[in-house]
């Protein structure tokens, strides 16, 4: 009986059963050219084991988690403990966490709004004054009802800086002046 | 699917920038200007053409230690609108850019409080840079440079609107 192929590779890569070894070694007495690939394989096979070195072998399966839980262990022995603990929760821990949270969320947002709406005169004022020598000083000024800002260092204007006569804020020019604003800017 | 996402977020990204943009130039209020010129000498030569500044407002002047002097005169007075995210300038007076002040809304206003990005410039030159929180009745004033014997005093007032004007229908 001629072995199928498939029978043929595992004989030829010497991986057949005691049996079917036997079985194909009697076919393959009168098959020189089959005898001569097995022999090539042979050779091929213990060529190779000569050249590429044994494999070693990881002395624990679980070598390197083993290592790292002794490091975490004893770099941490706490941060274990608190998982653990974590785990161990109770129901109630677990019910006031995300509600804390989801209150912590609308006190956020309502405050929010709140300072949105309602902002406050600020106590301080900043102020700027780029041209060297100037200085600003301010007050909160309750008899005036406003905010006094008072500017220092600047140079005095000279007598001609307005001229009385160019000027638009005479008293007839100036009642036209109001009445033209207020009919461009009414609500 | 990518195709049809970007085009999602382009439309309505195109749909939403202008309109934003239009807001900006809502007019939220307005804000008035006004220059004054205090002195405690009434024959100071120049100044006899310029109006008298109103009783009110020289009452509430002369109880600040700061700004009391014995006479006030209005040197120009500017009112201009507030737009919500818009700057703009008012030039108190009309004859020259000399005195300039710039203001910017800084946030939302309430009904109650605005505040309000204020720069001052003389000549030109920024001379003072703030952010000054206004309410309707609580101006700023900042006493400027001497001129003519006395000082220069800026009263800026804030006006707002319950309602803001559209810039659609300006």
């Amino acid at each position: 009986m001629n072995p199928d192929n498939q029978t043929l590779l595992l004989w030829l890569e010497d991986e057949l059963s005691e049996d079917d070894q036997l079985r194909v070694d009697e076919w393959a007495a009168d098959q020189p050219m089959w005898l001569a690939k097995r022999n090539d394989s042979r050779q091929w096979r213990s060529q190779m084991s000569r050249i590429m070195p044994h494999g070693e072998e990881v002395p624990y399966g679980d070598f390197f988690q083993s290592r790292l839980m002794r490091a975490i262990e004893s770099s941490a022995p706490t941060s274990l403990s608190s998982v653990v603990s974590a785990t161990d929760a109770s129901p109630w821990r677990k019910f006031w966490l995300p509600a804390s949270v989801a209150a912590a969320m609308v006190m956020g947002f309502i405050g929010g709004t709140q300072w949105q709406d309602k902002p406050q005169r600020a106590t301080t004022l900043v102020t700027y004054t780029p041209a060297a020598g100037v200085k600003a000083e301010f007050f909160e000024s309750s008899p005036a009802e406003g905010t006094v800002i008072v500017l220092n260092g600047i140079a005095a204007l000279p007598d001609g800086f307005v001229s009385a006569e160019t000027s638009s804020t005479t008293n007839a020019q100036q009642s036209d002046r109001d009445k033209e604003a207020a009919t461009i800017i009414a609500p | 699917m990518n195709r049809y996402l970007i085009s999602f977020v382009c439309a309505i990204f195109c749909s939403i920038f202008p309109l934003h943009a239009e807001r900006g130039r809502d007019i939220i209020g307005t804000v008035t200007v006004t220059l004054i010129h205090a002195c405690n000498d009434a024959n100071v030569e120049g100044l006899a053409k310029f109006k008298v500044l109103d009783a009110a407002t020289q009452q509430r002047l002369v109880k600040d230690p700061h700004l009391k002097f014995a006479h006030y005169r209005t040197l120009g007075a500017d009112t201009k609108p507030l737009f919500r995210s818009f700057e703009n300038w008012a030039q108190p007076m009309s004859c020259t850019d000399d005195i300039l002040v710039r203001f910017e809304a800084q946030a939302r206003p309430s009904k109650e409080l605005t505040r309000l990005d204020l720069e001052f410039w003389l000549s030109h030159k920024k001379i003072l840079k703030t952010g000054a929180a206004l309410t309707e009745n609580s101006p700023v004033y900042v006493l400027g440079p001497e001129w003519r014997q006395g000082r220069m005093i800026l009263i800026i007032s804030h006006t707002p609107y319950q309602k803001p004007i559209p810039a659609a229908t300006q």
